[in-house]
C-alpha cells in the first residue's frame, strides 16, 4: 500500500484553512499545517518529504517571486501551489502551471504530483 | 447556530464549508448565487447567512435586501474580497450585520462567529474606521433614514447606546451598568425599534451622526485585530 502523500499547508487564513479541512480527510494524502513564518523558511521543510506545498499569496511576502524561488530550489520536484484570495482559486506554480477551482482538482494535482507521479524521496 | 454559506467560488465555498463543520457547526445549506440564496433562506431558515459579495445573477448586496425583507430576524454577515466603500454602505443599508473581509485568520473568524450569536456586529477593523469617518462627518451614504428624534430614547437606552458605541459587548454593558445581560439586550431592541433601526452597526452609525454621542468611540464595534 502506498503510504500517504504529504501537503504542506503555510499560512492562517480563512481560505487556507478551508483547503486544509477539505483535504484532511481525503485517502492518500497527509496533511501538515505550518505557521509562524514563510514556507520557504520554515526550517524542517524537507525533512516532511511533501509531495506538495500550498501557499497563501495573501500572507505578506509569501507570493513574492523570490520566495516562490527559494521554495522551488530548497524542494525540486515538489508541486508547489498559491491559493489567490482574489479569484478564490488556487494555482500551480510549477511546471504545468494552472489554475485549480475546486478541492477535487488540488487532490487530483497532489496524487498527479510535479513529475508524473514521483513524489519527492529521501 | 444555524448557518448558510454562499460564494459563488467552488474551492472556497467547499473548504469553508468543511471547515465550519469540522468546528462543529450546523451549515444548513449552500448557494452560490444572490438568488440561490433567497431560495435556501425561504427554506432553511439559517440564523445567519455569510454572503459574498460579487456573485453571478444576484449579488450578495441585492440578496441581503431581498432576505431581510422577508426575513428581518436573519442575520447576514458579508464575507468578502471587496474593501470598497460603496459596498460596505450598501451592505449596511441593506441590512448586513456584519461586514469581513476574507483575508480574516481563520482563528479570529470563529471569535467573530462566536460573537454574532452574542449579538455582536463583526466589522473588519479597517472598514470600522471608515464608517466612523463617514457619520462622523456627516457622510454622503446614510444608513437606513432614522425616523425619530434622539430625544425619544429614554436616559437608561442613551446609556446603553453610549457603551455600544465605545464598542463593548452585552456582557460588559450589563456589568457596567449593573444590570443582566438581557435586559442590555431588551434595551437594545427598544432602541432599535424607536430608531427604525436594524441592527447595531446601524445604531452606532446613527448616533455618531445624529449627535446623540460624540467623540466617545474610540473603537466602536467588534474589534478585529
Amino acid at each position: 500500500m502506498e503510504a500517504p502523500r504529504t501537503v504542506v499547508l503555510c499560512g492562517s487564513s480563512l481560505f487556507l484553512a478551508g483547503v486544509e479541512a477539505s483535504l484532511a480527510n481525503r485517502p492518500g494524502i497527509s496533511v501538515v499545517k505550518i505557521g509562524g513564518a514563510r514556507a520557504a523558511e520554515w526550517p524542517g521543510l524537507e525533512a516532511l518529504r511533501p509531495a506538495a506545498v500550498i501557499i497563501d499569496a495573501g500572507e505578506p511576502d509569501e507570493g513574492q517571486p523570490s520566495a516562490i524561488d527559494q521554495l522551488v530550489s530548497r524542494l525540486p520536484g515538489v508541486l508547489i501551489v498559491s491559493l489567490d484570495l482574489s479569484s478564490s482559486v488556487a494555482t500551480l506554480l510549477t511546471s504545468r502551471r494552472r489554475s485549480l477551482c475546486s478541492a477535487d482538482e488540488v487532490a487530483a494535482a497532489i496524487a498527479e504530483g510535479e513529475n508524473g507521479g514521483r513524489v519527492m524521496g529521501p | 447556530m444555524r448557518v448558510l454559506l454562499v460564494d459563488d467560488h467552488p474551492l472556497f465555498l467547499e473548504g469553508f464549508y468543511n471547515l465550519l463543520t469540522a468546528r462543529g457547526i450546523d451549515v444548513v445549506g449552500t448557494a452560490g448565487d444572490g438568488l440561490e440564496a433567497l431560495e435556501q433562506a425561504r427554506a432553511l431558515r439559517p440564523d445567519v447567512i455569510l454572503m459574498d459579495i460579487q456573485m453571478p445573477r444576484c449579488s450578495g448586496l441585492e440578496a441581503t435586501r431581498l432576505i431581510k425583507a422577508e426575513l428581518a430576524e436573519t442575520k447576514i454577515v458579508m464575507l468578502t474580497v471587496s474593501a470598497d466603500d460603496e459596498d460596505l454602505f450598501a451592505a449596511i443599508k441593506g441590512g448586513a450585520t456584519g461586514y469581513l473581509l476574507k483575508n480574516l485568520k481563520a482563528d479570529r473568524f470563529f471569535e467573530l462567529l462566536a460573537g454574532i450569536a452574542r449579538g455582536e456586529a463583526p466589522i473588519a477593523p479597517e472598514l470600522a474606521a471608515r464608517i466612523l469617518s463617514e457619520f462622523a462627518h456627516g457622510g454622503r451614504t446614510a444608513t437606513a433614514a432614522p425616523e425619530a428624534e434622539p430625544a425619544s430614547l429614554t436616559e437608561r437606552q442613551i446609556e446603553v447606546l453610549r457603551l455600544v458605541v465605545q464598542g463593548r459587548s452585552y456582557r460588559e454593558i450589563a456589568e457596567a451598568l449593573f444590570i443582566a445581560e438581557r435586559t442590555v439586550k431588551y434595551h437594545m431592541k427598544e432602541i432599535l425599534q424607536t430608531l427604525h433601526l436594524q441592527n447595531r452597526t446601524q445604531a452606532v452609525a446613527y448616533a455618531l451622526k445624529s449627535g446623540l454621542i460624540a467623540g466617545e468611540a474610540a473603537y466602536p464595534i467588534t474589534p478585529c485585530p
